[in-house]
């Protein structure tokens, strides 16, 4: 399923007769349930604007959100595992060498040690979304172009920054 | 506060000379135009036509046109298009868009490989034809299977009479499927020295470009290239009139090299950009989260320092890769620091609300990979530091 499509399905198990509105206000669902214009559009995301959801759903929805990043991040890895594989240089695939492997055993123990965090305040939730960010900057870094690509690994990763921002940004107070 | 030193240089560039202040000066004035550009083209990468006619893209022209082409007024005073000189006009450019830049008609990477290689006649046809009205070039060395591991390039010339028949793919191709002229990197024969570059026509049968959908940039027309059978005239092999040593893989080199501190520039500029915008928006920080923005701005400054250092170097014909390599990993590095920073420090959904940091934050993201991904320039720090070569000898005194 496309990350849209995931981000919907957690607006469903959440909320279930509505799309969760941030505490700003700012509700990111796929195009075809939140019908705002935004350059996410072409994502397959749409933007509106309704009143707060409550801090117990928000809570919710913010776990929700980063169990689907750490998914986009482990779909992420096995990407990478094959393309990597698939690439040779030097008579070798870029996958023997040491300096991929290391980063992607950095990748997989951040998100093991995410997935132990057990975030339970706004601060605790936007540190580990930042951690997550990192993880995912450092996997890109081993896709080189094909990380830019829409549909792809660095397309999933970058609506899932987005959503992080709107909906685990605990503001100026609590960060 | 902005990385402007006054209305001068921003720090990092103290010790350019007086002539090229002013041409950094004459750039920032007309690159905030190329802002208003760059969210045009991200929503429709093919709206460029319709800017054109702005004075930044005059700056480009005469950037990316060796001088001996250049037919019209110039928009800025008449500069000596040296590395350094580049690195100012792209950095005080790409402080507007580098989007704009990428998007732009003209010569550029070609510039350098076509005048290196070509001959007189190879030269007048190949700027001539640029010249001639807004045309669009591309650079195709980067392969699906191989990216920019220039040695290990597959593509490949097959003789056919007195001409040559290209077969193969290019991947990643700025502006590729748009161009109306390019310079592709093929194998006529094993080894390095069996790399050619040749002048290709994108109107001639075989050749087939298709765009691909990319996260930002989208002006640039990145683009996944094939060649069935393209006939090139044995004229459009660029440096025929040399050893097969300094054409081809040379050429490809001298171009990549001597243009990546400018690639280095475009990162610093839009980095920069991405700071300023911060600081025009939350002008007041707590004091720890102002702490970090300093922070950046020191790092920006030490990495502009050392691209400036870069570029003189290539400028008296010392070309480092190693060093040249690192400023141009650092800058990514930097740019997707100071996007993401700025995007925590501006507050939730700041990137629904603040639509050109939006853009910023995806754009800065492919200069992670443009010209070399950072682990590729890890590499070459490393084997710099093996030859000895990474740490230049003649610095200042230590002060220890």
């Amino acid at each position: 399923m496309s990350y849209p499509a995931l981000l919907d399905a957690l607006h469903d198990r959440t909320a279930g007769d509505h799309l969760v509105a941030s505490a700003s206000g700012v509700v990111v669902a796929s195009r075809d349930t939140a019908s705002g214009d935004s350059p996410l559009a072409r994502f397959g995301l749409g933007v509106d604007r309704s009143e707060p959801d409550r801090a117990a759903v928000l809570d919710r929805f913010a776990d929700g959100l980063l169990d689907l990043h750490r998914h986009v991040l482990r779909d992420g890895v096995a990407h990478a595992l094959e393309h990597l594989n698939s690439r040779t240089s030097v008579g070798t695939t870029l996958l023997d060498r040491q300096l991929v492997q290391a980063s992607l055993a950095d990748v997989a123990i951040e998100i093991r040690e995410s997935e132990a965090l057990r975030p339970h305040d706004a601060a605790t939730r936007w540190r580990a979304h930042q951690g997550l960010v990192r993880a995912g900057r450092l996997l890109l870094t081993l896709l080189g172009a094909s990380s830019f690509l829409v549909s792809g690994p660095g397309g999933d990763l970058h609506l899932a920054e987005v959503t992080g921002n709107v909906y685990l940004h605990p503001g100026e107070e609590d960060r | 506060m902005t990385g402007l030193l006054g209305h001068d240089v921003e720090r990092g560039g103290e010790a350019l000379a007086e002539p090229l202040r002013r041409l950094h000066s004459q750039c920032r004035e007309v690159s905030p135009t190329f802002r208003e550009v760059g969210i045009a083209l991200d929503r429709d990468p093919d709206s460029i036509r319709d800017f054109l006619h702005l004075p930044a893209f005059g700056v480009l022209g005469q950037i990316f046109t060796p001088p001996e082409f250049q037919t019209g007024d110039p928009v800025v005073d008449p500069f000596n298009p040296t590395c350094t000189a580049l690195c100012v006009v792209l950095e005080a450019l790409s402080h507007g868009d580098p989007g704009a830049i990428l998007a732009g008609p003209g010569a550029g990477l070609c510039r350098d490989v076509v005048r290196e290689l070509g001959d007189d006649g190879q030269r007048e046809d190949f700027f001539g034809r640029v010249n001639d009205g807004p045309k669009w070039t591309f650079f195709g060395l980067t392969e699906p299977g191989k990216g920019s591991a220039a040695l290990e390039l597959e593509t490949r010339l097959v003789p056919d009479g007195d001409d040559w028949l290209l077969h193969g793919e290019k991947k990643y191709i700025g502006n590729g499927a748009r161009a109306q002229l390019g310079v592709v990197f093929a194998r006529r024969a094993p080894g390095p020295w069996g790399i050619e570059a040749v002048v290709v026509d994108p109107s001639d049968e075989g050749f087939t470009g298709e765009l691909l959908p990319m996260i930002g940039l989208r002006g640039a027309r990145i683009s996944h290239l094939s060649f069935d059978g393209v006939r090139i005239p044995a004229e459009r092999v660029l440096g025929r009139h040399r050893p097969p040593s300094r054409r081809g893989i040379y050429g490809a080199l001298h171009a990549l090299l001597r243009f990546r501190p400018g690639l280095g520039a475009m990162t610093l500029g839009l980095t920069q950009a991405a700071v300023d915008y911060l600081a025009e928006h939350r002008p007041v920080l707590p004091k720890a989260d102002q702490a970090r923005v300093d922070a950046l701005n020191d790092r920006i400054a030490a990495v502009r320092r050392l691209m400036y250092e870069v570029a003189a170097d290539v400028d008296r014909n010392v070309v480092n890769a190693h060093r040249i390599g690192s400023v141009k990993m650092r800058a990514a590095q930097l740019g997707e620091q100071a996007t993401i920073l700025a995007a925590e420090l501006l507050g939730p959904a700041s990137l629904v609300e603040h639509p050109w940091l939006e853009k910023a934050y995806r754009d800065l993201r492919a200069f992670e990979f443009m010209e070399g991904t950072s682990n590729l320039h890890r590499l070459s720090v490393f084997q710099g530091l093996l030859k000895s070569d990474y740490f230049p000898v003649d610095v200042d005194a230590p002060r220890y």
